[in-house]
């Protein structure tokens, strides 16, 4: 608490650090987005160190990415403005998922600054050197115990986030991860986004776009209710999909405070097949699966495990809603 | 009576009054023997709804109510939480002095001398229960995941690719989207 008003203080006292500390997260979204980079980082989650190498590049119909695992088993995703594809040789599969979200692709990555701003303090912190490169922090505080906090390395040029680390609501680390090299260029070579691992031999797990848009006037669309959400998420998208190795249509309810976001799964419960039944944790993401009438529901989202649990037990199936 | 004192009881009751509020509601308890009486009635139709009243019974109040308030009061003194809403089944313990005096009512709920307030009280209590569905909280674990089958993961990996390409378009700080997807494939990790 007195860490709160500590903060609160100090952006009452001084507003145009915080937006100072903004305007960096503006100029770094754009830059996440459109710049040309290669590097590679070093990612620790849950006592664990991985480093994995990222290319990244805006085409002209979109943006493209690959991500390689450089430590442990060869794993290796492709992004697209197609799809997401996983090469996984360890599972023997490769996982291809063309649901992506129909909302236009927006120009930066955080959409709302001023939605964020509602919910987190900003500061513009010190200098630093990270990767070689001229940086300066940027923390985000979150203002309730519902979602996480972040502090930001930026690079002094191109305002990209050089380290990250991911802060419990109390503060304390979870995740964190840092460039030890990292280039930005005008344009790279086509082949630095293609796969290096694979796949012709491994499964392939779903393959079809199968998206089929909720029409929010009819049918389902208000039978699933939430008594409670974290102040300030609000609905962005709902669509149902068929997901890659099921058969039968997935309900897909994202919502969203502008920083964090969460997705409900609702799909028909077929009691006959294993499914997630608890919270599953990996580092900041969690993940709860369970029962609600006759279907099964998975809630996702990068927030505390309490705000997962609290999500969905607030979810309700609402039998008759004929009198909304 | 007042339509005003009527939802202030049944809301004291569902356990969503303010303790500011609760503390004058029961001063008028104290001093009415009639509002008294109805705020009993309000307590056992919500109990006996939760199934909540105990076997056996033990009695006469009408001269206790205001005792009994008192006891009510700690218990309702820390707000009803309303995430844990399922939990309301009054955390067990805290309620037993209550009931036990509520009960004797239960057996005569049928001649009720007000069967509009017995109606009124219901739809107080039941609605919230009635017309919707939700997650069973004694079915979630309370650790970890607790079956780890490849397939589970599998599906779960599923949804956690999807799920970070809608989370990367509302909003993110780091990089790629799919950092877990490649850092969390690891078979220690999958035991965890």
């Amino acid at each position: 608490m007195r860490r709160f008003s500590l903060i609160l203080l100090f952006i009452a006292s001084f507003p145009a650090v915080a937006n100072e500390a903004a305007a960096w997260l503006k100029e770094m979204s754009q830059s996440l987005m459109q710049s040309n980079y290669r590097g590679v980082f070093v990612y620790e989650m849950g006592g664990r160190m991985e480093a994995m190498q990222i290319t990244h590049a805006m085409r002209d119909d979109g943006e493209y990415e690959r991500l390689m695992s450089l430590t442990g088993h060869p794993r290796e995703v492709i992004r697209s403005p197609e799809g997401v594809t996983c090469i996984m040789p360890r599972r023997k599969a490769v996982m291809v998922d063309k649901n992506m979200p129909r909302t236009p692709v927006p120009h930066a990555f955080l959409n709302n600054l001023d939605r964020i701003t509602e919910h987190y303090d900003l500061v513009l912190g010190e200098d630093d050197r990270v990767s070689g490169q001229d940086s300066r922090i940027i923390s985000v505080s979150p203002r309730d115990e519902y979602r996480y906090g972040y502090k930001l390395w930026l690079t002094v040029e191109d305002k990209l986030p050089v380290r990250l680390e991911l802060l419990m609501p109390q503060g304390e680390v979870l995740e964190q991860m840092m460039f030890t090299d990292l280039t930005v260029m005008d344009e790279l070579p086509n082949d630095w986004l293609e796969p290096e691992l694979d796949g012709s031999k491994l499964n392939l797990i779903g393959k079809e776009k199968n998206e089929i848009p909720v029409n929010e006037g009819e049918g389902d669309a208000s039978r699933w209710q939430f008594a409670w959400l974290p102040q300030g998420f609000e609905r962005t998208h709902h669509t149902r999909h068929v997901m890659p190795k099921k058969h039968s249509q997935v309900e897909h309810l994202v919502y969203s405070d502008g920083l964090a976001t969460v997705s409900i799964y609702i799909e028909q419960l077929d009691v006959g097949k294993p499914r997630l039944q608890g919270l599953k944790t990996m580092g900041a993401t969690h993940a709860l699966g369970a029962e609600i009438d006759d279907y099964q529901v998975t809630v996702v989202g990068e927030l505390p495990a309490a705000t997962i649990e609290k999500i969905a037990t607030a979810l309700r199936l609402v039998e008759n809603s004929n009198d909304d | 009576m007042s339509d005003k004192i009527d939802e202030q009881l049944s809301a004291w009751v569902d356990g969503e009054l303010s303790s500011a509020e609760q503390a004058l509601l029961m001063k008028r308890v104290e001093q009415d023997p009639q509002l008294a009486a109805r705020w009993q009635r309000y307590h056992v139709i919500g109990d006996s709804l939760r199934g909540q009243l105990p076997d056996a019974m033990d009695f006469t109040l009408a001269d206790r109510v205001a005792a009994q308030v008192t006891a009510e009061v700690t218990h309702h003194a820390s707000p009803a939480k309303s995430a844990a809403h399922w939990s309301k089944p009054f955390i067990g313990a805290a309620i037993a002095a209550s009931v036990a005096i509520v009960a004797v009512l239960a057996v005569r709920q049928a001649d009720l001398p007000d069967p509009g307030l017995q109606q009124l009280a219901q739809q107080e209590t039941m609605p919230k229960t009635e017309d919707f569905k939700r997650i069973d909280p004694a079915q979630l674990p309370s650790a970890q995941l607790a079956n780890a089958q490849p397939q589970v993961v599998d599906q779960l990996n599923q949804y956690l690719v999807n799920h970070n390409e809608f989370a990367a378009r509302n909003g993110r700080l780091g990089m790629s989207p799919q950092v877990r997807i490649v850092g969390y494939d690891q078979p220690a990790l999958e035991q965890r």
